[in-house]
C-alpha cells in the first residue's frame, strides 16, 4: 500500500510538471510565428457588431458603453446594440442616454434565465461580418477592436479572436487575487494560442465571424457556460480561436466572497457538464492539442486542487498546532528561525519539486505580466497565497453540483 | 495533428524526465552527505569519548584536578539536534535513522560511563538526567520541546535522552538499573523516577543539586558573554594537542565546554 502511495504520488508530480515544462518549452521554444498586420486601411476593415447584454448592471453598463463609443474603429462599420436582459434596476433608464446615437441599439426583453437567450435574440437584428459581446461589467482599451480583427483577416481559419482580461481597478485582496490568476490564465492563453488550441472564448469581446452562428447555430443553454459551449464546437468544425494579446479588456472582478464563489461555481459546473457533453474530445488526436493536452491538463487542475488543497491546509495547520504547542512549554525562543547548516535544508524529492512548481508558477506570472507589459514585481502577487484555499471552496462545491447534476445559478 | 507536433510531447517527456532524474539524484547525494556528517560528528565523539578514557586510565586519580567533566560536549548537541531533524523528515521507521540513533544512545551510555567513573574516582557529583521516551506517546513530543529548551539554555547540561522503541538491549538495561516504570516521558534525575510531562521550571528544580549547576551555568553564561574571545582561544589549542592553562576562575566541580588535557 505504501509502495502504491508512493508511486501514485510520484506519479501524478510527474504528470502536473509535464504540463508546466510543455506549457513553458511552448513560450520560449515553439512560438507561433506571426504574420501580424494591422490593418492600416479602413476600407479593409470589417463591420462588427458588438452585443450588450445587460441585467440589473445600472452601475457598471454606462462605463460600459463609453469604453465602446470610444473605439478606435470606423464608426459606420460598428454597431452596439443593448439588450437588456429584464432588468429589475434603472439599467433601461440608464442606457437612454445613448438612444440617439446611431451606432446604438437598444432592446428590452423579458429574463429567460440565461444569457444565451439574450445573445440569441441579438443574433437575430445582426447582420455583419465579425459579432462580438460584452459584458456590462467590462469595458475596452480603445485600440481593442483594431488588434482583434487582424486576426480574422490573417487566417481564414480562425472563427473566434479573444482578448487579453485584466481586472479592473483591483482594491481588495480577493480582487488582487483575481488579477494575479487572471495573470497566469494570461500566460496559458498565449501558449494555447501558439498551439492553435484555446478550449474556450468566453464574455467579455470575445468577437466571432457570424457565420459561426449561420453554419454551427446559434448560442445553446450549455449549463449557464455557452461560450465554452459554443468554442467545443467551433474546434470540432476544424476551426481555431485566436488570442489577440494587445487587445486589452478590463473586467470588474466580484468584490465578495460569495459572488465570487457563485460566479466560478458557474464555470467549473459549466465545464464539468460541458465537458461529459464532450467527453468524445478526450484523447482524440484530430483537434490540435484540445484532446489530449489542453482539457486533460484543465481536469488534471481541477483534481489537483481537490487533493493538494487539503494536504497544504492539513500541514499547515499541523506545522501552526506543533509551533503553539512548542511555544505553550517553552516560552517564546526568539532567534531560533533560520537553519545554521545546510543540513536542514529539506532536500527530499517531493520538497524540491514542490519549490519547482513555485518557481514555475512566479514564472507564469511573469510572463504573463510582460505580455500585458506590465510591471513584474508588486506586492500583489503575494495575494495569490489565497488562492488555494478558495479554490478548494467553488471546486468542491462545483463537483458536488455537478454529480447532483443541481443547476448553478446564473446569478 | 502534424508529426512534427509529436515532437514536442516526446521532448518535454524526456525534459521532465530528466529533471525529476536530477531532482532525485540530488536529494539522493545530499541523504548521503547528510549521513556521512553524522557519522563523521559520530566519530569524533567515539575519538572524544576514547581519549578521555584512555588518559583517564593513564593518569589515574591525577586528572581530577583538572576540568575534565566536559566531554559531551557541543559535539552531542550538535548530532542530537540533526537526529532530531532526520528523524521528523524522514520518519522514525527509516533504517538510517534508526540505525544513526542507536550508535547515538550507545554513545550517551559509553560517556555516562565514563562520567560515572570519573565522579567515584575524583569524588566530585555531577549530575545526569536520563529522558527516556517513546515513539508512540504524545506527551513525549512536548517533553521534547523542554529538553530541546534546556540544552540551549545550558549548552553543558548533560541530557541523557534514550528513545525506548529503538529496543537496544542497553536502553532496557538502563531502564531497570534505575527502577523506571515502562511510562513515557520518563526522567531520572538524581537516582529519583519522575514519569508523565514535566515542564522547564519542573525539571530545573527537580534536585538540589542541578538547581546548583543551573545557577553555575547562569553566572558563567554571563561571564562567557563578557569575554567570549578569551574563552574560543583554548578551545582551538586544546584540539591541537597543546598543553592549556584555563583560563577558567570557578572552581572545577561545573562544567565547561573544554575538553580536559593530561
Amino acid at each position: 500500500m505504501e509502495v502504491f502511495n508512493q508511486i501514485f504520488i510520484y506519479l501524478a508530480l510527474f504528470v502536473g510538471l509535464y504540463f508546466q515544462v510543455f506549457m513553458i518549452l511552448t513560450y520560449f521554444v515553439w512560438p507561433k510565428k506571426e504574420k501580424n498586420l494591422m490593418i492600416t486601411d479602413s476600407i479593409l476593415l470589417p463591420t462588427v457588431s458588438i452585443i450588450v447584454p445587460c441585467f440589473n448592471e445600472g452601475n457598471t453598463v454606462e462605463k460600459t458603453m463609453h469604453s465602446l463609443l470610444a473605439l478606435d474603429y470606423p464608426k459606420e462599420k460598428l454597431d452596439i446594440v443593448v439588450i437588456d436582459d429584464g432588468s429589475t434596476d434603472n439599467t433601461w433608464e440608464v442606457v437612454q442616454q445613448f438612444k440617439d446615437n446611431p451606432q446604438v441599439r437598444l432592446f428590452h426583453k423579458e429574463n429567460e434565465g440565461s444569457k444565451f437567450a439574450a445573445l440569441n435574440f441579438a443574433l437575430d437584428l445582426i447582420s455583419t461580418e465579425i459579432v462580438g459581446c460584452l459584458d456590462a461589467d467590462s469595458s475596452v482599451d480603445s485600440q481593442a477592436l483594431r488588434h482583434s480583427v487582424q486576426f480574422f483577416k490573417n487566417d481564414e481559419n480562425v472563427s473566434a479572436v479573444i482578448p487579453a482580461m485584466t481586472i479592473d481597478n483591483p482594491k481588495n485582496i480577493l480582487q488582487y487575487m483575481q488579477k494575479v490568476e487572471y495573470e497566469m490564465i494570461t500566460f496559458s492563453k498565449k501558449v494555447f494560442h501558439d498551439l492553435e488550441s484555446i478550449y474556450v472564448a468566453p464574455g467579455p469581446f470575445a468577437l466571432f465571424r457570424k457565420e459561426v452562428f449561420d453554419t454551427l447555430g446559434y448560442y445553446k443553454e450549455a449549463h449557464h457556460t455557452e461560450d465554452l459551449e459554443i468554442t467545443f464546437r467551433i474546434l470540432m468544425s476544424g476551426k481555431k480561436v485566436a488570442f489577440s494579446s494587445e487587445s486589452y479588456v478590463y473586467t470588474v472582478a466580484p468584490r465578495k466572497l460569495i459572488p465570487l464563489i457563485k460566479q466560478r461555481v458557474r464555470w467549473m459546473y459549466g465545464f464539468i457538464k460541458n465537458m461529459l457533453d464532450y467527453k468524445f474530445l478526450l484523447f482524440k488526436t484530430d483537434y490540435k492539442h484540445i484532446g489530449i493536452l489542453v482539457l486533460p491538463a484543465n481536469i488534471f487542475g481541477i483534481l489537483s486542487v481537490l487533493i493538494l488543497v487539503p494536504l497544504i491546509a492539513y500541514s499547515l495547520i499541523k506545522s501552526i498546532y506543533f509551533f503553539i504547542e512548542k511555544t505553550i512549554v517553552t516560552g517564546w525562543i526568539p532567534g531560533h528561525v533560520g537553519a545554521s547548516s545546510w543540513f536542514f535544508i529539506d532536500t527530499r524529492p517531493e520538497a524540491i519539486i514542490r519549490i519547482l512548481t513555485i518557481v514555475i508558477l512566479i514564472t507564469t506570472i511573469f510572463l504573463g505580466r510582460s505580455i500585458l507589459k506590465k510591471k513584474y514585481l508588486s506586492w500583489d502577487i503575494l495575494a495569490i497565497l489565497i488562492y488555494p484555499y478558495i479554490s478548494i471552496i467553488w471546486t468542491v462545491k462545483a463537483i458536488w453540483n455537478a454529480i447532483r447534476s443541481k443547476k448553478s445559478a446564473w446569478r | 495533428m502534424l508529426k512534427s507536433e509529436w515532437f514536442k510531447y516526446v521532448l518535454s517527456f524526456l525534459v521532465t524526465g530528466t529533471i525529476l532524474v536530477l531532482i532525485f539524484y540530488v536529494s539522493d547525494l545530499a541523504n548521503k552527505k547528510r549521513i556521512e556528517e553524522m557519522r563523521s560528528i559520530q566519530d569524533n565523539i567515539t575519538i572524544d569519548l576514547l581519549s578521555s578514557e584512555t588518559q583517564f586510565s593513564l593518569l589515574n586519580k591525577s586528572s581530577c584536578t583538572q576540568d575534565s567533566t566536559s566531554i559531551l560536549s557541543s559535539e552531542v548537541n550538535k548530532l542530537s539536534e540533526r537526529l532530531g531533524y532526520m528523524e521528523e523528515k524522514f520518519g522514525s521507521e527509516n533504517a538510517n535513522v534508526i540505525s544513526l540513533k542507536k550508535n547515538y544512545s550507545l554513545l550517551l551510555i559509553k560517556d555516562y560511563l565514563l562520567m560515572s567513573e570519573l565522579s567515584k574516582k575524583c569524588n566530585i557529583k555531577p549530575i545526569f538526567i536520563f529522558y527516556f521516551y517513546s515513539q508512540d506517546c504524545e506527551e513525549c513530543r512536548r517533553q521534547n520541546y523542554v529538553f530541546a529548551a534546556l540544552r540551549e539554555k545550558y549548552p553543558d547540561l548533560r541530557v541523557y535522552s534514550f528513545d525506548t522503541s529503538l529496543d537496544l538491549s542497553a536502553i532496557n538495561t538502563l531502564l531497570t538499573m534505575n527502577k523506571v516504570p515502562k511510562i513515557y516521558p520518563a526522567i531520572v534525575v538524581d537516582n529519583k523516577v519522575y514519569t508523565g510531562f514535566k515542564s522547564i521550571e519542573e525539571v530545573e528544580s527537580s534536585s538540589p543539586e542541578l538547581t546548583k549547576i543551573i545557577k553555575d551555568e547562569a553566572a558563567k553564561a554571563a561571564k562567557a558573554a563578557a569575554q567570549t574571545s578569551v574563552k574560543l582561544v583554548p578551545a582551538v589549542k586544546g584540539k591541537e594537542g597543546l598543553p592549556v592553562v584555563e583560563p577558567e576562575v570557578e572552581p572545577a566541580d561545573s562544567a565547561t565546554s573544554n575538553e580536559a588535557q593530561p
